[in-house]
C-alpha cells in the first residue's frame, strides 16, 4: 500500500492532489500540516494513528515516522544519500562503517556551508569533532577541498585493478595513511598547476617531515608531477618512490613519495 | 534510492505514536514490543520513550532522537 492509499479517506483528497511535494505530513495532538496547509481537526490525527496501528504486526511501514527534531536532518541526509549514492556504495564496499559514517557527517557539514547556513554548520562541526575527534576535521577538509570526489574515491577502482582480492586491505592502508598524514599528502587534480605542485612540495618539505606523498589521477596530472620533480631536481637530496597504477578501464594513477635520503 | 514519505510528529503526540507503532514502556521506562521483547536501536541499544525519535521504514527499526541514528540508517543503504 502506498502512502496516499494509506491516507485515503483520512485527509481531504484535494490536499493529496494539489501539493507538489506532498510526501510529508506533520502531526501534533490536534492538527496536521500538509505543505503550507494546517487542518485543525483532532479526529484526523486519531484516524492517522489508528491507521498506523494497523501496521503493528506487519514487516514494514508505508512511510518513515520521524520526530520533529530529526525532520531537517533526515531531509538533508536523504538528499546527500541520493546525490552521493554511487560514491557511498563504493565507500561502503571498502571502508568500515564508522569511516563511512564520518564521511557522511562531514558531507552534511559541507552541504550546510554550501547553503550558507552557518548556524547549522557550527552545530554540525561540533557534532563531527565530538563524534570523530581524531579524524573529523581532516575528513571535512578533504571533502571541502574536493579531494574525496576527485581522488580518494576514484582510487578505489585503481586499487581494485591493481591488488585483486587484497584491494580492500590495501585501500584501507591508503585511506588511513591519507587521514593520518593529512595535510602532508598533496593531491594533484585538474585544477592544480605546476606552480601549485612546486609550492606544495616545498612547503611540506620545509616542515622537516619524514616524507611527502603526491597523489594524482589521469595522465595529464601525472605529467605535471614529472615536470615539477625534474625542474626542482628533487632527486638530488631526496629519495623518490614512484608508484604507478592503471585500472582495468585504463585510468592512470600515481602515488609519488619523496623521502629524505638516509645518511648511510 | 528514492525519497520516502514521512510522518513527522512532535512531543505533544509522541506517546500516542509510540503506542500506535506497537510499543509500550516497561517498569524501567524502556520501550518494549507487544510481546514484551525489549525494543532496540540499530546498535542493539534499548530506547526510553524520552529518547524515541521514530521508526524507519526499511526494517521497522526504532531510533533514538539523535542525528547519528540517521547517519547509521543512511549508511546501511536501506
Amino acid at each position: 500500500m502506498g502512502f496516499w492509499d494509506f491516507l485515503k479517506g483520512i485527509i481531504p483528497e484535494k490536499l493529496i492532489n494539489i501539493n507538489v511535494d506532498n510526501r510529508k505530513i506533520e502531526i501534533n495532538n490536534s492538527s496536521i500540516i500538509i505543505g503550507n496547509q494546517t487542518i485543525i481537526e483532532p479526529k484526523i490525527v486519531d484516524k492517522i494513528l489508528a491507521k498506523l496501528s494497523e501496521y503493528k504486526d506487519k514487516e514494514s511501514l508505508p512511510c518513515q515516522v520521524i520526530h520533529k527534531d530529526l525532520d531537517e536532518s533526515y531531509i538533508e541526509y536523504e538528499e546527500i544519500s541520493i546525490t552521493q549514492n554511487e560514491s557511498l556504495k563504493k565507500l561502503r564496499m571498502v571502508l568500515p562503517r564508522e569511516e563511512v559514517e564520518c564521511i557522511l557527517t562531514a558531507r552534511r557539514l559541507k552541504l550546510a556551508y554550501d547553503k550558507k547556513d552557518t548556524e547549522l554548520a557550527k552545530i554540525l562541526y561540533k557534532q563531527l569533532i565530538d563524534n570523530y575527534p581524531r579524524k573529523g576535521n581532516k575528513v571535512y577538509n578533504l571533502i571541502g577541498g574536493g579531494y574525496f570526489d576527485e581522488m580518494i574515491i576514484p582510487f578505489i577502482e585503481i586499487f581494485k585493478s591493481q591488488f585483486d582480492d587484497k584491494y580492500i586491505e590495501r585501500y584501507r592502508e591508503f585511506y588511513y595513511d591519507i587521514i593520518k598524514f593529512f595535510p602532508l599528502a598533496f593531491f594533484v587534480g585538474n585544477g592544480t598547476t605546476e606552480d601549485h605542485i612546486s609550492e606544495g612540495i616545498s612547503e611540506r618539505l620545509k616542515l622537516n617531515v619524514p616524507f611527502v606523498r603526491l597523489h594524482a589521477i589521469g595522465g595529464n596530472n601525472i605529467e605535471k608531477i614529472e615536470q615539477v620533480i625534474e625542474k626542482l631536481r628533487i632527486d638530488r637530496n631526496y629519495t623518490i618512490k614512484d608508484n604507478r597504477f592503471t585500472s582495468s578501464t585504463g585510468l592512470k594513477a600515481q602515488i609519488l613519495e619523496i623521502k629524505i635520503k638516509s645518511s648511510d | 534510492m528514492e525519497k520516502k514519505p514521512i510522518i513527522v510528529f512532535d512531543n505533544s503526540v509522541k506517546s500516542r505514536v509510540i503506542n500506535s507503532l506497537g510499543y509500550k514502556e516497561n517498569e524501567e521506562f524502556k520501550l518494549v514490543e507487544n510481546n514484551g521483547k525489549l525494543a532496540t536501536s540499530q546498535d542493539f541499544e534499548s530506547i526510553s520513550s524520552d529518547e524515541f525519535g521514530g521508526v524507519l521504514q526499511g526494517s521497522k527499526i526504532p531510533i533514538k532522537n539523535k542525528d547519528t541514528e540517521l547517519v547509521k540508517y543512511f549508511i546501511s543503504g536501506k
